[in-house]
């Protein structure tokens, strides 16, 4: 064997290293590279032969017509407004159930946890079918408050796993302690289990708004006019449509995507860490 | 709160069992009644007939077809995210530089994928598969194909494209638990396993795999079931053309409900998934009460 020194091993390992992630990540980012590369096309360059990764004539005219475009805009606001609802009610039941299974010795509470998991786990399109009729019926069909439920009846179950989970790390002395000295269970919650949970809060948060901002099969079937559709509809009506300008597609999906992606950016360590905060004890 | 302290937990929980009745269990509860009902839409009667929704299931060749379509996606689709996240894990793992800044730089762009709804990636990747596509254009440079084919909408090609595309999309999940896994990992088991000799490959087979057993089962089993309920991706890509070759249970029972009108039989087709994938979660749960597994 040919002795290599420690450092030279060192380097070469971490070529290797630099190499393989670097590769994996041109091949796995090459996509979403693919789809600012079309949204800023005139419609003529969308489809070159062979293709092109920088276009010829680079334009910001899609991303103009869009903002111009009622329909458009509606679509996105009505996002924002259910993704908003959805975090905020989301993040109250579930810190709330979060806390109760967490400090009290609930009698049933692992199966009680189990059955909220559960509920997880009951397939979307199962659901459509009922929530259809029960809509219906409420006359919630075609409404903000439809959308809403739908998402964080889905939203609820994960969230309060996540919160609890942190939960339970907090020690519980430290509530305990404030219950000695008379505070109220609820009074402890909010005073002392709060304001520690913030990044936990968050990422949770960010996680309900994730999930309700990129639903799409409750909000195509609990909705029918445009006032009160979701940006995920519109994306899909555009590609099912038979004439479909896809550099106004990958601009709108772009769109649609950004405030995904300025939450992750703002809030990256607060996610990666609040997910795996409660998933592993170390 | 009229309660003695340690029982005020109910009332915490109340507000999200409440909730979740309503809005999970009493739905399931009326798709169920549902299933055992004719309720075709146009006609204004809907009627008890028992089984027969069901015994028409275990005769549509089309159901069958499914099944096996939707088997595929699944298995290929949680095979390929666990292969993938646990590389890329392993991969975003190890020391890139004094500080981890790199190390983080890089884990946050391969999370990327997550941040795209079904719908963005539908999108996306519809356009590069398109005949003139980008998918096409590589083929052909590499002279695999001589003419540009439509990736979803030959029948051969159209599920895996699906399967790809489904892989891309929600491989960081899979990457950013088992990373969490990763480095629940004591350092002093491999500091004691390197002391004893052991090569590096007998350190990821006997220490590593181990360690991370609880996790991957858990996001085996939850991917499995989320896969197996897929619906938003191949609806809007393919809307289980061409010729059924991309069509899962889930796009089946859509259609037969909101296009075809027939909600006994869309109920029933739902009512057969939610039972296979009630058969996984009773075998996760049943490894989760006897503590074989802890949840997460």
């Amino acid at each position: 064997m040919i002795k290599i020194s420690y450092k030279r091993k060192n380097t070469i390992k971490l070529i290797f290293l630099y190499g393989a992630t670097i590769t994996l990540l041109l091949i796995v980012i090459f996509p979403t590279v693919w789809m600012v590369s079309i949204s800023i096309r005139k419609n003529v360059e969308v489809f070159t032969v062979p293709p092109r990764l920088i276009p010829l004539h680079p334009t910001i005219e899609c991303f103009n017509e869009i903002f111009i475009d009622k329909k458009l805009m509606r679509y996105l606001a009505n996002s924002y407004i259910i993704a908003a609802a959805v975090t905020i009610i989301s993040l109250a039941v579930a810190s709330l159930a979060g806390y109760g299974f967490s400090r009290f010795k609930l009698w049933g509470g692992k199966y009680i946890l189990l059955f909220v998991l559960m509920t997880q786990m009951f397939p979307g399109v199962v659901l459509s079918i009922p929530y259809f009729k029960i809509m219906n019926s409420l006359n919630l069909y075609d409404t903000y408050a439809a959308l809403i439920i739908a998402d964080t009846s889905f939203a609820l179950p994960f969230c309060i796993l996540m919160l609890k989970s942190y939960f339970d790390s907090i020690p519980k002395e430290l509530d305990e302690a404030a219950i000695v000295d008379g505070c109220s269970r609820l009074g402890s919650f909010w005073r002392i289990i709060l304001p520690v949970s913030g990044p936990v809060i968050i990422a949770t948060g960010a996680f309900a708004f994730i999930l309700a901002w990129n639903e799409f099969l409750f909000a195509i079937t609990l909705t029918k006019s445009w006032t009160k559709q979701t940006i995920t509809i519109g994306i899909a009506q555009q590609i099912t449509q038979y004439t479909r300008e896809w550099n106004m597609i990958m601009a709108l999906t772009l769109l649609a995507s950004a405030p995904l992606i300025i939450i992750f950016i703002f809030l990256q360590k607060y996610l990666i860490s609040g997910l795996t905060a409660g998933a592993v004890k170390k | 709160m009229g309660l003695k302290s340690e029982n005020q937990g109910y009332l915490f929980i109340l507000p999200a069992i409440i909730f979740l009745m309503f809005v999970a269990i009493y739905p399931l509860i009326t798709v169920t009644k549902l299933s055992f009902f004719r309720n075709y839409l146009p006609e204004k009667v809907t009627y008890f007939i028992g089984l027969d929704n069901y015994k028409q299931i275990f005769q549509d060749n089309l159901f069958w077809l499914c099944l096996r379509n939707t088997l595929f996606f699944t298995g290929a689709s949680v095979g390929l995210h666990l292969l993938l996240g646990l590389s890329l894990a392993l991969l975003l793992n190890q020391k890139f530089s004094k500080t981890n800044n790199v190390r983080n730089f890089f884990r946050g762009i391969f999370i990327a994928p997550w941040l795209f709804s079904t719908a963005a990636a539908a999108a996306l990747w519809t356009l590069m598969y398109h005949p003139f596509g980008i998918f096409t254009g590589i083929l052909m440079r590499l002279h695999l194909i001589k003419a540009p084919i439509a990736l979803l909408g030959n029948p051969s090609t159209a599920l895996p494209s699906l399967i790809l595309t489904n892989v891309w999309k929600s491989y960081p999940f899979f990457m950013v638990m088992l990373l969490a896994g990763l480095q629940a990992i004591p350092e002093e088991l491999y500091d004691a396993s390197k002391m004893d000799g052991a090569g590096k490959i007998q350190i990821f087979l006997y220490i590593t795999i181990p360690q991370l057993k609880n996790i991957i089962i858990t996001i085996a089993i939850l991917d499995v079931i989320w896969t197996f309920a897929h619906f938003d991706l191949v609806y809007i890509m393919t809307g289980g053309g061409p010729f059924y070759t991309t069509e899962l249970i889930t796009t089946y029972a859509y259609r037969t409900a909101f296009e075809l009108l027939r909600f006994g039989y869309a109920s029933a087709l739902g009512m057969v998934l939610f039972f296979v994938l009630l058969i996984a979660c009773f075998f996760y749960a049943n490894l989760y009460v006897k503590g074989k597994i802890k949840l997460l």
